[in-house]
């Protein structure tokens, strides 16, 4: 996969372009919208890293321009956070948005899922190791043994499996099992994982869900 | 064109008075007019009338035809004319001017004509009359150059006068405007002697006008509101530096301490996980402080939509119930049920989770949250209690200031810096509505008022 970052700043391109090459995918960097626009012309491009404000040529007229002759997804970034910029990024065609500064595990799962062409397959059955979770049933058995869980430990538990060996942040985690996308002054996802491991966890090995530190937590047979 | 207020009531006045005199001098000039036509006309019908008496008796009309310079000595002055005449001849023509007598009608009662024939006006009085069957034409004649003598005095006085009384009238205009508008020049003296650093003088002025009395207390109540703003301003942004020097002296410290000497890999890793969490700390702070200040400043417009407040109360406290859990606190809600209010959702989750974070997190253990709601005519109220917690007066009303800490003792801030209740107050002010707090008997409750 060949990412395409359209930013200016060389710190942040570096880190980024790193990072993405440390996941597997191949980068470029570019650092102006007019240099931007001949490369996604004569390369195969899977998606662009596209920054709002560039030199000479700015990341809205990049996309305008980009939309006429291609398709790729493009995740807008920027240090602007209006509401009003949002609505004309998706106007223009962006397939996502991010505000500047951004967790580079959120932009990584923002990539994962742009990436994705075809829709996730939602599996009837998930297991990791001796963890076994029923979508259809809701039952959830560790070790052979069944495991009660409360609605909301269930949602995050799924969440979990189905990003298995992913890292998710706290704040998608309370995103996608609650449905609270902001910020709280409460560490509620963290006292709902401790819960969960109580269950699932504590009294059986290997241990499976683990913490990143500084990151979040990703569910997997190795730390 | 800028002047002064006081020049310009003069200006007015002057106006004002030039119309009232011109047509005041205009008037008094029409009637004088009139006045002295009527006198002459007067005078000169009083000298046909008595010369008809006169012809009467036949002795003296053979006299007066014999001998008319007596006539004319008795009318005395040059402009007097007299004539009498028939179809045939004229019997008496005194005329010393020589004026030139247009043809006149005959009528049998009296008539008045003005003559002009490249001569001085000449008022022309005349009457048929008969004496022995015989009719003659009767004129009597006076120049009008002094009746217009003394209209033309008369005007230049009125002219004279008029003049002197618009100068006047505008001038203590003038004057007085300036007089009374001396308290409006205090006022702008003690406006100007307001700075930035002594916002918290206030204009002293007493005024007997009630406008300037006015300006004054407006003057005064937006001093209040300025200096009220500035200083939580100043505050902020004095809190601000505090709160990001912190942070930063932390990272910064810790990293030259770091780099100071060889470090484990398990050391290194350390710091930066440490760093990290400061540094999504700080980007949180940033979050809400702008949205804070954006609110403020009036660039968010927000949708409402109806939202079933059950429903979004139901969801919020699914994601408390862990938290309520582990202090096993009780939450009771009182919902009416199709209680729907116009709010923007995300908002207004924000808000209430705002208020239930801290509801959990200073609510005694084993204790209960209540949430109620109701309607009243036009507004929409929740309210959160947190049982047994009270909060001392004196805080209450700096509890929904950005960063104000009720214990600054507290080392552990939360994880939005002290912004809490701050970003509470801004989504309540997005809505029109507006948020309280009170101590009862029961508890601290926090309210949100809707308006609907």
């Amino acid at each position: 996969m060949h990412i395409l970052i359209v930013e200016d700043e060389t710190k942040i391109a570096g880190f980024l372009a790193t990072g993405l090459n440390e996941s597997g995918y191949q980068t470029t960097q570019v650092g102006n919208g007019l240099h931007a626009l001949s490369v996604l012309e004569q390369q195969p491009i899977d998606l662009v890293l596209l920054d709002v404000m560039l030199p000479d040529l700015d990341g809205w007229q990049v996309l305008k321009t980009l939309r006429t002759f291609s398709k790729v997804p493009v995740l807008m970034l920027t240090a602007k956070d209006h509401v009003l910029d949002r609505v004309k990024g998706l106007e223009l065609g962006a397939d996502d948005y991010l505000t500047k500064p951004f967790s580079y595990i959120e932009l990584l799962a923002r990539i994962k899922s742009l990436l994705r062409r075809v829709p996730k397959v939602e599996h009837e059955m998930y297991q990791v190791a001796n963890l076994e979770l029923n979508r259809l049933t809701r039952e959830v058995f560790r070790d052979q043994q069944k495991i009660e869980l409360t609605q909301k430990e269930f949602a995050l538990l799924q969440l979990l499996m189905e990003h298995q060996s992913e890292v998710l942040t706290r704040t998608q985690i309370a995103s996608l099992v609650w449905n609270i996308n902001f910020n709280t002054d409460t560490n509620v996802v963290d006292v709902a994982v401790r819960r969960l491991r109580s269950k699932i966890d504590d009294h059986f090995s290997p241990k499976l869900i683990h913490t990143v530190r500084g990151m979040g937590y990703k569910l997997d047979v190795h730390a | 064109m800028k002047m002064h207020l006081g020049t310009r009531l003069g200006i007015a006045f002057g106006l004002i008075s030039c119309i009232v005199f011109l047509s005041i001098g205009g008037l008094s000039y029409h009637n004088m007019q009139q006045m002295v036509q009527q006198q002459q006309d007067e005078a000169l019908a009083l000298r046909i009338s008595r010369i008809e008496i006169f012809l009467a008796d036949q002795q003296s009309f053979q006299v007066l035809i014999e001998h008319p310079e007596l006539y004319e000595n008795m009318l005395g002055q040059e402009d007097n004319l007299l004539i009498l005449k028939n179809a045939q001849n004229t019997l008496i023509d005194i005329n010393p001017l020589n004026i030139t007598i247009p043809l006149l009608d005959y009528h049998t009662r009296l008539n008045y004509q003005n003559n002009k024939l490249e001569q001085p006006t000449t008022r022309l009085a005349f009457k048929q009359v008969k004496f022995n069957g015989q009719s003659y034409q009767l004129i009597a004649g006076k120049q009008l150059v002094a009746g217009q003598q003394v209209l033309k005095h008369y005007l230049i006085k009125l002219v004279i006068y008029t003049l002197l009384g618009i100068i006047l009238s505008t001038l203590l205009a003038w004057l007085m405007g300036h007089y009374l508008l001396r308290s409006m020049r205090q006022l702008i003296y003690a406006t100007q002697q307001i700075s930035v650093q002594q916002l918290d003088q206030r204009i002293e002025l007493q005024s007997r006008t009630i406008e300037v009395q006015q300006l004054t207390e407006a003057m005064n109540a937006m001093l209040d509101r300025i200096q009220q703003g500035y200083e939580q301003l100043a505050r902020f942004s004095e809190d601000i530096s505090h709160e990001l020097r912190t942070p930063l002296n932390n990272l910064m410290g810790q990293t030259q301490i770091a780099l100071s000497k060889s470090r484990s890999r398990d050391e290194l890793e350390n710091l930066l996980y440490s760093h990290l969490e400061e540094y999504e700390r700080l980007t949180q702070m940033i979050e809400n402080m702008l949205f804070i200040a954006r609110v403020e400043h009036g660039h968010y417009q927000i949708e409402k939509q109806t939202l079933e407040l059950s429903q979004i109360i139901e969801d919020l406290l699914a994601y408390f119930e862990f938290l309520a859990e582990e202090k096993n606190i009780s939450i009771y809600t009182d919902i009416p049920a199709q209680l729907n209010i116009a709010a923007h959702p995300e908002h207004l989750q924000r808000a209430l989770a705002n208020l239930l974070s801290n509801a959990v997190q200073y609510g005694k253990e084993n204790g209960e949250i209540r949430i109620t709601a109701m309607t009243t005519e036009n507004s929409c109220r929740i309210d959160v209690l947190t049982a047994g917690v009270q909060i001392p007066e004196q805080h209450l009303a700096h509890l929904f200031e950005r960063f104000y800490q009720v214990d600054s003792s507290r080392h552990q801030k939360a994880q939005t810096g002290g912004l809490g209740l701050a970003i509470v107050q801004s989504i309540m002010q997005l809505h029109q509505g507006e948020v309280q707090v009170n101590n009862h008997p029961q508890g601290v409750v926090f309210s949100l008022i809707f308006p609907t």
